[in-house]
C-alpha cells in the first residue's frame, strides 16, 4: 500500500508516533554525522600535517626507499606525538598533584573520585520497568528513563571535581593526539608506497618501442 | 547537497568509530613510552645547550640541498638579467671614385645597359636656392612653402607670459664691478 495513503488513513496517535520517530532518526543522523565528520576532519588535517613533515626530505631525494621514508616518518611522527601530548600529560600531572596533596591533607586515599564527580550530574534508572523492551529479541528503548539522582554539589568533594575534570580533559586531548598519530602514520605509509612506486601496471612494451626510420639520401645530380 | 554529502561521510566514519577506538587505545599505550623517550631526549638536548627539538640529519641534508639549488637558480637568473656587452662596429663607407672607369656590365643580365656611364656619376641639376620665380627641378613657378602660414597660431594678446626674473646663481660669486676677475685678484 502507498505509505502516504497509509499515513492518511492512520489515526492521530499513530501519526504522532511516526513523526516523533522520524524526528528522532533525523536527530540521530545529525549527531552521528557530526561526530563522524569531526573525526574525518581531524584525520584529514593530520594527514596534511604528515605531508608537510616529510616534504623537504622527499623533494630533495634524501630518502630514496619506502623503508627509509617509513623509518624517518615514524621518528618525525613520534616527535609530533610528544609535542601534541605534552599538554595532556602536564594537565594529568597537575590533576595527580592535586590528588596527592589532597590525600596527604585529609587522608582519603580510598575514595572513588569519579563516583563523587558523578554526583554533579543526573542519574537515570535504565533498569526501571518499561524503559527497555524486547522487540524481536532486540532491546529497544521504549520510554524515557526516570531520574534516580539529581545533581548535588558537596564542598568536601571539590578537589575530586577538579581532579576528575583535569583527568577527563587530559584523556580526551590524549585520545585526539593519538588519533592524529594514527592518521599521520597511515598517510606516511600510503605515501611511502605511492612516491617510490615502480609498478608496471600501465606499461605496454609494444607501445614503448619507438623506431626512427632512416632518412633517405638526397638525390644525386 | 554538500551538507548531506558531508553528513554521509560522517556516518561512514562513525561506523568506523569502534575500530578507530581500538586503534587509539593501542596507540595510547604505545604513546606513553614514546613520550618518555622523547622527554629524555629533549632533556639531554636541553642540558647540552642545544635546541630542545633539533632538526633531524635528514632534514638538515634536505635543507642544504634545497638551499644550494636555490642559490644556483638565483645565480643563473642574475646572469640572465645582466646587460649584455654591446659590440660597437665601426662602419666603413667606401665611396666610388668618380674619376675611375666603371667596368662594363657582363653580358646576360637582362635590363642592364651595356654601355658604361662615361663620367661615373650622372650630373645632377643644381638644387634651387628657394628664390621665387626660379625653376624648381626644371618646373617653372614659385617654390612651395615649407610651412603653411595658416597653420602658424596667431599671437594671443590676452595671454601674457612674463619672463621669470633671473635669479643669481648661488654657487658662483657675482662679478666684481671694479674690473677684478671672479677670483678677486687684481
Amino acid at each position: 500500500m502507498n505509505p502516504f495513503v497509509l499515513f492518511a488513513s492512520s489515526n492521530e496517535t499513530d501519526r504522532r508516533a511516526l513523526i516523533i520517530g522520524i524526528v528522532i532518526l533525523l536527530v540521530l543522523f545529525l549527531i552521528i554525522g557530526l561526530i563522524g565528520g569531526a573525526l574525518r576532519f581531524l584525520f584529514l588535517r593530520q594527514s596534511d600535517r604528515a605531508e608537510g613533515m616529510i616534504n623537504n626530505v622527499v623533494r630533495a631525494h634524501v630518502v630514496n626507499t619506502p623503508k627509509e621514508l617509513k623509518r624517518f616518518g615514524f621518528r618525525k611522527n613520534a616527535r609530533a606525538l610528544f609535542r601534541d601530548t605534552l599538554w595532556p600529560f602536564l594537565i594529568a600531572f597537575v590533576g595527580m598533584l592535586v590528588w596527592i596533596i589532597e590525600n596527604i591533607a585529609v587522608a582519603r586515599w580510598g575514595d572513588n573520585i569519579f563516583a563523587d564527580f558523578a554526583d554533579l550530574f543526573f542519574w537515570f534508572d535504565w533498569g526501571a520497568e518499561g524503559v527497555i523492551v524486547k522487540f524481536f529479541g532486540l532491546p529497544i528503548i521504549a520510554a524515557f528513563p526516570p531520574v534516580s539522582h539529581n545533581p548535588e554539589f558537596h564542598l568536601e568533594h571539590l578537589c575530586h571535581y577538579i581532579e576528575c575534570f583535569l583527568f577527563i580533559v587530559a584523556i580526551v586531548w590524549y585520545a585526539v593526539a593519538c588519533q592524529g598519530f594514527i592518521a599521520r602514520m597511515v598517510r606516511i605509509d600510503n605515501l611511502a608506497h605511492s612516491i617510490f612506486d615502480s609498478s608496471l601496471k600501465d606499461f605496454k612494451a609494444q607501445e614503448d618501442i619507438h623506431v626512427t626510420p632512416e632518412k633517405p639520401l638526397p638525390p644525386s645530380e | 547537497m554538500t551538507f548531506l554529502k558531508w553528513f554521509g561521510w560522517g556516518i561512514l566514519w562513525a561506523l568506523l568509530l569502534p575500530f578507530l577506538l581500538v586503534a587509539i587505545a593501542l596507540v595510547a599505550v604505545l604513546g606513553v613510552p614514546i613520550f618518555f623517550v622523547e622527554l629524555v631526549i629533549m632533556i639531554v638536548h636541553f642540558f647540552r645547550g642545544e635546541k630542545c627539538f633539533p632538526l633531524f640529519e635528514e632534514d638538515k641534508k634536505a635543507l642544504d640541498l634545497i638551499q644550494q639549488s636555490l642559490d644556483a637558480q638565483r645565480a643563473k637568473e642574475a646572469g640572465e638579467t645582466e646587460p649584455k656587452s654591446q659590440n660597437v662596429y665601426v662602419q666603413q663607407n667606401y665611396y666610388m671614385n668618380p674619376q675611375a672607369p666603371i667596368p662594363p656590365v657582363p653580358p646576360g643580365i637582362p635590363g642592364a645597359s651595356q654601355t658604361p656611364y662615361p663620367q661615373g656619376i650622372p650630373q645632377q641639376p643644381p638644387y634651387p636656392q628657394g628664390i621665387p620665380g626660379q625653376p624648381y627641378y626644371g618646373q617653372p613657378g614659385p617654390l612651395p612653402p615649407a610651412v603653411n602660414p595658416a597653420q602658424i597660431p596667431a599671437p594671443n594678446p590676452t595671454k601674457v607670459v612674463e619672463e621669470e626674473p633671473q635669479k643669481p646663481k648661488l654657487n658662483q660669486f657675482p662679478a666684481a664691478d671694479d674690473g677684478n676677475d671672479e677670483r678677486g685678484e687684481s
